[in-house]
């Protein structure tokens, strides 16, 4: 470099102090450089997994949207299915109670039966006593060959026809 | 590999997507295996969309899937100019050009487009003659409001928004293309160095552009005698030297919590100590914090502080102010100060921490000194009126011994403070040390050089406050200088720091040709460069009651950059060998300064052996790592061994 051409010397001492102040500022400026190199590296890294994430997030996001939208379509069917049993079941449930009912006048009618039925048997029971009594009479012993013989003739009779 | 909605794709560039410049450019391939043809791909982003502008043979795919063979050009490409910013992407896919089904999203990142610039006038590589230059200049992106030429320590404007018809086909998606043109406010002035142009926008952001010129003016219209700026910049050395890494340490077999309370925030003297060793300890494995009476966030004077540091209003009763609330096992109260002491008081009494108090000064000299009345004056005064007198930031005599008998041990910066200890106090004596930064550092010649000192010139360095206490010392040393000058031994005295009172008499006007004052350097390390500036180092002084107490904590720093240190027979000059470690003197006063000076200009090889001398004995004797080590082994020895 060639001499200064600033000849006074308080001018020459003020740019020399100007000079080594300059350089302080340097450093102070390389620092500052460096701070914000490290921060800038930083924020970058940041900015680098922040977009992973957000990215990564998507696709989880996306992939959940999927599954999210098979189970609604799923729940859709189930709920279709579900409306066609719930319309089965009150036909069902219809002809449950008529099945019921028809039940219950089968009921009834039974035991009208089992009714005419237990006369019936207490009528057969008196028939049967009675027949029984008969049986024994002397009167009826005493007309058995009587009996018979009108059998005779009734087959008799029915072969001579 | 993705499926949805049947099609099966991969993207192929990688991800976090990046399209620099704004330029778009994304790659892979799609296929569906119930299509004989590739599916139609597109993206959409920022509001637009981007269909594939290129479809690519994949061979290897309709294998992998077995894919028909008409579906081979399944390879696509993505591309397009993207706005600057994040954006969301959508990439789609189409059997029939009219359903689309979206693929995958994903995040795009677009920069800024650069800064496009055309030195049209003057057409040489390297421009030598001032006069104007002409060119555009014009952003992709942005409108441009300034445009200024940048070169050496040049800064010059340029008027823009001249007409340009060319411009807008170049650059279409520049917003003011059409008045990109721009010239020069005037003819470039004399200076050096490459061309950049720097662009402001609309926004007020930035944009440079290194150009392929390179400017070499030597004179312009106020220059006319041809000045030579091309040489190398004469810089100082790097704040941090090459190979100055920390050495490795082993770890605390027991980690303390120990917490310093500091007389003063973290730009005190003191503080650089307190930093050392607090670094030191932690990188042991200890946790540190150090207290400061208030301005904690002075801590960014030290950037590579591994401890916490805090307001003494923050430390409670307790001292809470560890890890999970935790108080601290030890506390190493920063000399006996008012300040200091009333925090320590409440802290014992709120536990049981054990207290180590440090002395670095003769402190009841300083009261002496700072108060301008003698110790029995001072004694006489009644307590009300002396403990007005004494304040935070000085020793009170009276209870300055309770405090010290109070204390579990001490430290001591130099062995004579011993002295001023209760009998029987354990005590270690710590030496401070000098950090890295200022190791055996060559003198910056071409800097040297280019401030007009050549080799016949004597550069002196001294950084400390000029204050009341070392008045008569600084005096010495500006009278020393005075006197070199005025016997023909031309002499520069760098002084850094502040003067909080004068020189005496006429001493400051008649040295002030010859002392460049720079004032307070902020950061501490920036002054190891600059002291690779000077011939010699001085500590001015001479044995007495203040010095013989005292470390000045400057003379590590002297010792390890490697130059002769003048100093007097007291404190480290006791220990230092004259003729080999340093030129130790009697008296440190302007004579004695001025006549070793001379001694050390006359005979270059003593000068020589005792810059090597300086930097062993700094190697030797000051290392922050040995020294922590020791105040590490010392807590020990007074801390039970479990807490």
């Amino acid at each position: 470099m060639n001499p200064s051409p600033y000849n006074r010397a308080s001018d020459t001492a003020v740019l020399r102090k100007q000079l080594i102040l300059a350089q302080v500022q340097l450093m102070e400026l390389e620092d500052l450089r460096d701070e914000l190199r490290t921060g800038l590296v930083a924020a970058h890294a940041l900015l680098h997994q922040n977009r992973q994430l957000t990215d990564s997030t998507l696709q989880t996001q996306d992939r959940i949207e999927a599954a999210h939208r098979e189970l609604q379509e799923e729940c859709t069917r189930l709920r279709t299915s579900l409306r066609q049993i719930r319309e089965q079941e009150v036909g069902l449930v219809a002809r449950l109670t008529q099945s019921q009912a028809d039940i219950a006048a089968r009921d009834r009618t039974l035991q009208d039966v089992h009714a005419v039925l237990a006369t019936l048997r207490q009528r057969i029971a008196q028939l049967e006593t009675k027949q029984h009594a008969l049986e024994a009479s002397r009167s009826w012993r005493w007309t058995t060959p009587l009996r018979a013989l009108e059998r005779f003739f009734r087959q008799q009779g029915g072969r001579a026809k | 590999m993705t499926p949805s909605e049947g099609f099966q794709h991969e993207l192929e560039s990688p991800l976090p997507a990046l399209a620099p410049g704004g330029a778009l450019t994304l790659k892979g391939w799609c296929v569906h295996p119930a299509a004989r043809q590739a599916p139609a791909l597109r993206l959409i982003c920022a509001g637009r969309e981007y269909p594939a502008t290129l479809r690519h043979p994949r061979p290897d795919v309709c294998l992998a899937l077995a894919a028909p063979e008409e579906a081979v050009d399944c390879g696509f490409e993505l591309s397009g100019a993207l706005p600057t910013g994040v954006h969301l992407a959508r990439l789609e896919a189409s059997l029939d050009g009219t359903q689309w089904t979206c693929l995958r999203r994903f995040t795009l990142a677009a920069t800024a487009g650069e800064l496009q610039v055309a030195i049209e006038y003057p057409g040489d590589v390297t421009i030598a003659d001032s006069e104007r230059v002409q060119g555009w200049c014009a952003h992709p992106e942005w409108p441009i409001a300034e445009v200024w030429l940048h070169y050496g320590n040049r800064r010059l404007r340029c008027e823009h928004g001249l007409a340009r018809t060319d411009v807008p086909r170049l650059i279409p998606t520049s917003p003011d293309a059409a008045r990109a043109g721009f010239i020069s406010v005037k003819n470039l002035p004399v200076g050096c160095g490459p061309l950049r142009v720097c662009a402001v926008d609309r926004a007020g952001r930035r944009h440079f552009l290194s150009t392929d010129r390179r400017i070499d003016i030597r004179t312009d219209e106020e220059n006319p005698l041809p000045l030579d700026l091309s040489g190398p910049p004469a810089r100082l050395g790097p704040v941090q030297p090459a190979g100055s890494a920390t050495p490795a340490v082993d770890s605390a077999a027991t980690p303390r919590r120990i917490l310093f309370v500091l007389y003063g925030d973290m730009t005190s003297n003191s503080a650089l100590h307190v930093a050392a060793f607090a670094n030191e300890l932690t990188r042991n494995g200890h946790e540190c914090v150090v207290a400061v009476p208030r301005n904690a966030e002075t801590i960014r004077y030290h950037p590579d502080a591994r401890f916490r540091c805090v307001d003494f209003a923050a430390c409670g009763d307790r001292g809470a102010v560890f890890a999970g609330g935790a108080v601290p096992d030890l506390i190493h109260a920063w000399t006996t100060r008012e300040a200091v002491r009333h925090l320590c008081e409440r802290l014992l009494a709120g536990g049981s921490p054990l207290l180590v108090v440090h002395l670095e000064d003769h402190e009841s000299r300083i009261l002496e000194s700072t108060l301008g009345h003698s110790g029995p004056e001072l004694a006489a005064l009644p307590a009300a009126e002396l403990d007005a007198l004494v304040g935070a930031a000085l020793s009170h005599p009276r209870h300055s011994g309770d405090f010290l008998r109070r204390a579990a041990a001490c430290t001591v910066i130099i062995d004579r403070l011993q002295e001023l200890l209760p009998l029987g106090k354990p005590t270690r004596v710590l030496w401070p040390a000098a950090t890295a930064a200022f190791y055996e550092r060559p003198i910056p010649w071409e800097l040297r050089t280019a401030l007009g000192w050549d080799r016949d010139r004597t550069v002196l360095f001294y950084h400390g406050n000029l204050h009341p206490t070392n008045r008569d010392e600084m005096a010495a040393l500006y009278e020393a200088v005075v006197r070199l000058n005025a016997t023909g031994t031309p002499t520069t005295l760098l002084r850094a720091g502040r003067d909080f009172c004068a020189l005496p008499g006429k001493l400051g006007e008649q040295a002030a040709p010859y002392v460049m004052a720079l004032g307070r350097i902020g950061r501490h390390d920036h002054l190891a460069p600059l002291m690779a500036l000077a011939d010699f180092f001085v500590q001015p002084g001479e044995p007495d009651a203040f010095n013989d107490y005292r470390f000045p904590s400057k003379l590590p720093e002297f010792f390890a950059t490697g130059r002769p240190v003048i100093l007097p027979r007291t404190n480290i000059g006791t220990v230092a060998r004259h003729g080999i470690d340093a030129f130790v003197i009697d008296r440190a006063d302007a004579t004695g300064i001025a006549a070793a000076v001379r001694t050390l200009r006359a005979d270059p090889a003593l000068a020589a052996t005792l810059a090597r001398g300086a930097a062993t004995f700094a190697r030797e004797h000051f290392s922050w790592t040995h020294s922590a080590a020791q105040l590490a082994e010392f807590y020990e020895t007074v801390l039970p061994t479990t807490i």
